[in-house]
């Protein structure tokens, strides 16, 4: 079910909720469970299966790792991250890796047989099994009990608001907001008006942002991403930078709606952006981009690989791993992997050339205008982050090629065959809307994250009557799907 | 709680407040004569022309013979002159992008077995794919009655719906319409240019969408309820509409009426079908074409006695 849809707006949301406050604290762990099936079931029923699977796997596994010590232990973890990866591996890099183990087998002069299996990536597995692998990480390293409640662990795994796309919640958080050790949060949460309306308010800001920014958006990358070979320099500038748009606001606007719905009932979920595009280099990117998953690369995988207390170039490899892994975590494709190169390369060469930079800087005077310094560095993290969302974007690795040599190459400045094949109303709006929100984002994100409140009173809901309007005026219907939802 | 719905409330009351304003800004602000929000999307339609030609020449309380509906279609392929030619009180009642949701709630606000006892409903493929939206934005803004629009707009479950049918019942009070050139009077216009464009390649087969299946046979139960005599029909169809292209709407159609005494006149791909003199484009007969095609489903109509032939002394 997408949160954009009727069945979700009208139906599931209202009832689920009225239901949570209506229920006995006791029962409210069926509901949401039973509401977090009928939820993923929606996409492709058959698929719940493999939930359960994950789910049984992890909730034996970290029973008996608990009550295990030594090599025992570690062979629990070994089973469990070896399930949970073996089934993503399976359902979503087999077609990828079938495809190339044929070309390279083809390439040497050898026949290559073996079927595609036409697989169907069960959607938000990549979030769902990485939220259960740190349950039972959290429980072999001793900082989280096993849980001995199948449905509460179950719902751990599956609660809706973040099942599909995340924030990739860790059991420190949500497991024990789920089991009520947090007073007044989560699952004995009583119905308070104040939090009830910040958290629709917060669904509110997600919906403008897929509906309004990043749908509409969308209609300008696809038509220069689907002809990558048609298009100029400026057109092709253009697209990219409302991807990067887009994808922000996409994910960010999921991740929005899912904090809200969860806020709404009492569940405080973990912060997954923290306005990245104000970022002053890619390692701080990386601190505010898709928070969810970046920490849990660092926790583990980077820090488990020695992180950067070890030498130089081990350091600058366990920075490609992770950075490659992360491409990998995206999509089984090449471009997602030189997505993922990019950024590992971006974050050794800025090791690398630090001191040359600080020297530079310094010889032509730029530490004296912190304020310039601060536009350039925000300016160039931009621009890298920009020129690897190419990568993401594209459709196949000669795709991102073209479009990068036409980038540079085909020069001329002309957009009006761009605006000529756009729908209607579709280029005006976008770049108005777009404008908009690079004004409102960052007061949006000081008032919420910083704790602010918006100004109460008819102002502060004058503020959000407008993003209605807004949505209703000028939202973008005809998109489905979230695009984090494919990974 | 009762703090928080009476909080709901005034906010949902400030935000119409505030979307209308916001629209009114958008009519009223014409940086070329023509308001700006028609600008924002491509959804929007036209103040004027065909539809609203008809379909406020169309009165409910008239008893026709006759009526047919559809799509553009319809009230290009149709003519109702033929019919009164004949003897027969007719009307079309097409209108642009009309799909079979909209045509049902046409049929239950405007029609019944006194105005409307024989309902020739014209089944075309390429409004079978569409949602219904674009004929919702047309006749909010170019026919007179709320109720249907509504309706339909209610069951689109599209939020854009509310933006058209805002945008029609402001805009018919705001605007000025004309008629459009072509249209000849009783719902029907037509062209008398021919296309000069080839037929391009056969696509594949036309897709139909569940919604509009369902609609299809909701109007056959609503007609059954209303006691109006339904006719589907299917006029011709150039070249590459032919075949391939047209068989899931026959298919679905021929299904869906299998077990009624509705019969489904499908001249689609009759023989002889002049591709080049009878369309003006891609789709719709131009004024020989629909002539012709009119005269031959009436003499249809009259053989099956589903219309009385009427002694040519008795005719207008």
């Amino acid at each position: 079910m997408l949160f954009n849809s009727f069945e979700f707006i009208c139906i599931f949301f209202p009832l689920v909720t009225g239901l949570y406050f209506v229920l006995p604290h006791r029962w409210r762990w069926l509901l949401l469970l039973v509401a977090s099936c009928w939820f993923y079931m929606a996409f492709v029923p058959v698929y719940i299966l493999i939930l359960a699977f994950t789910i049984l796997v992890d909730y034996f596994a970290g029973i008996w790792i608990e009550g295990s010590e030594g090599r025992r232990r570690k062979l629990l973890l070994t089973a469990s991250i070896l399930a949970n990866t073996g089934v993503l591996a399976f359902f979503k890099y087999y077609h990828f890796l079938n495809e190339n183990l044929g070309a390279l087998v083809e390439g040497l002069g050898f026949a290559y047989n073996v079927p595609d299996l036409g697989i169907i990536l069960p959607i938000g597995l990549s979030f769902h099994t990485f939220q259960s692998l740190s349950y039972t990480i959290e429980v072999y390293r001793g900082h989280q009990k096993a849980e001995r409640h199948p449905g509460l662990f179950a719902l751990y795994v599956m609660f809706y608001p973040q099942l599909v796309a995340g924030p990739i919640e860790r059991p420190a958080n949500l497991l024990n907001q789920i089991n009520a050790t947090v007073p007044g949060t989560g699952m004995r949460s009583g119905f308070d008006a104040q939090r009830v309306i910040e958290g629709l308010r917060q669904m509110l800001w997600g919906f403008f942002k897929k509906l309004v920014i990043a749908d509409r958006c969308a209609v300008v990358v696809d038509q220069v991403y689907g002809a990558p070979g048609q298009y100029g320099s400026l057109s092709i500038a253009l697209a990219t930078y409302l991807f990067a748009v887009q994808i922000y606001c996409d994910f960010s606007g999921y991740t929005d709606i899912a904090r809200g719905a969860a806020r709404v009932m009492g569940f405080n979920l973990m912060v997954n952006f923290r306005t990245p595009y104000r970022s002053t280099s890619i390692s701080e990117f990386w601190k505010r981009w898709h928070i969810s998953l970046s920490s849990w690369f660092r926790d583990y995988l980077y820090i488990p690989l020695g992180g950067n207390r070890v030498v130089k170039w081990r350091w600058y490899w366990n920075l490609m791993i992770v950075f490659l892994v992360s491409g990998l975590w995206h999509g089984a494709d090449w471009t997602y992997v030189i997505w993922g190169g990019l950024h590992g390369g971006y974050l050794v060469l800025a090791i690398i050339c630090a001191p040359l930079l600080a020297r530079f800087t310094k010889g032509i005077g730029l530490d004296r205008l912190p304020r310039l310094k601060h536009a350039l560095n925000v300016f160039i993290t931009i621009q890298l982050v920009s020129f690897a969302w190419i990568f993401f974007r594209a459709d196949s690795v000669h795709d991102s090629f073209t479009l990068v040599q036409r980038l540079f190459v085909q020069v001329p400045l002309d957009i009006s065959k761009l605006i000529e094949q756009l729908p209607r109303g579709a280029f005006g709006v976008t770049l108005i809307m777009t404008g908009l929100f690079i004004l409102i984002d960052p007061l949006y994100d000081a008032w919420t994250l910083k704790e602010k409140r918006l100004p109460r009173g008819l102002a502060g809901e004058l503020a959000y009557a407008l993003l209605l309007a807004l949505i209703i005026l000028f939202g973008y219907f005809g998109s489905a799907s979230f695009i984090y939802f494919q990974f | 709680m009762r703090r928080f719905w009476g909080h709901l409330m005034a906010f949902l009351l400030l935000t119409a407040v505030v979307y209308m304003a916001f629209l009114l800004l958008l009519i009223l602000v014409r940086p070329n004569g023509h308001p700006l929000l028609p600008d924002t999307g491509d959804y929007y339609k036209e103040f004027g022309k065909n539809t609203w030609a008809g379909h406020r020449e169309f009165d409910p309380r008239t008893a026709y013979d006759v009526v047919i509906i559809g799509s553009s279609h319809a009230y290009r392929g149709y003519d109702p002159h033929i019919f009164q030619e004949h003897g027969h009180r007719a009307f079309n009642l097409g209108s642009t992008a009309q799909t079979p949701l909209n045509t049902y709630f046409l049929i239950r606000d405007l029609l019944d077995s006194s105005n409307a006892p024989l309902l020739i409903l014209d089944a075309y493929e390429g409004m079978m794919a569409s949602s219904g939206l674009e004929s919702i934005s047309d006749l909010a803004l170019n026919q007179a009655h709320i109720k249907p629009v509504l309706g339909m707009a209610w069951a689109l479950r599209d939020i854009r719906a509310i933006n058209v049918v805002a945008y029609g019942l402001v805009y018919q009070h705001l605007g000025t319409a004309s008629p459009a050139p072509d249209y000849k009077g009783l719902g029907f216009s037509s062209r008398t240019d021919s296309t000069a464009t080839p037929a391009p390649p056969p696509k594949g087969p036309a897709s139909l969408s569940p919604q509009q299946r369902h609609y299809m046979a909701k109007i056959v139960e609503l007609c059954r309820e209303k006691g109006i005599r339904l006719v589907v029909a299917s006029h011709y169809g150039r070249r590459n509409k032919r075949g391939t292209f047209h068989v899931p709407l026959a298919t679905f159609v021929d299904s869906m009426l299998r077990g009624t005494d509705i019969p489904y006149l499908d001249y689609n791909s009759v023989a002889g079908i002049g591709d080049h003199d009878w369309f003006c484009d891609a789709n719709h007969l131009n004024y020989t074409g629909a002539r012709i095609f009119t005269e031959q489903l009436v003499d249809t109509l009259e053989t099956l006695g589903y219309l009385p032939r009427k002694p040519i002394s008795s005719r207008p």
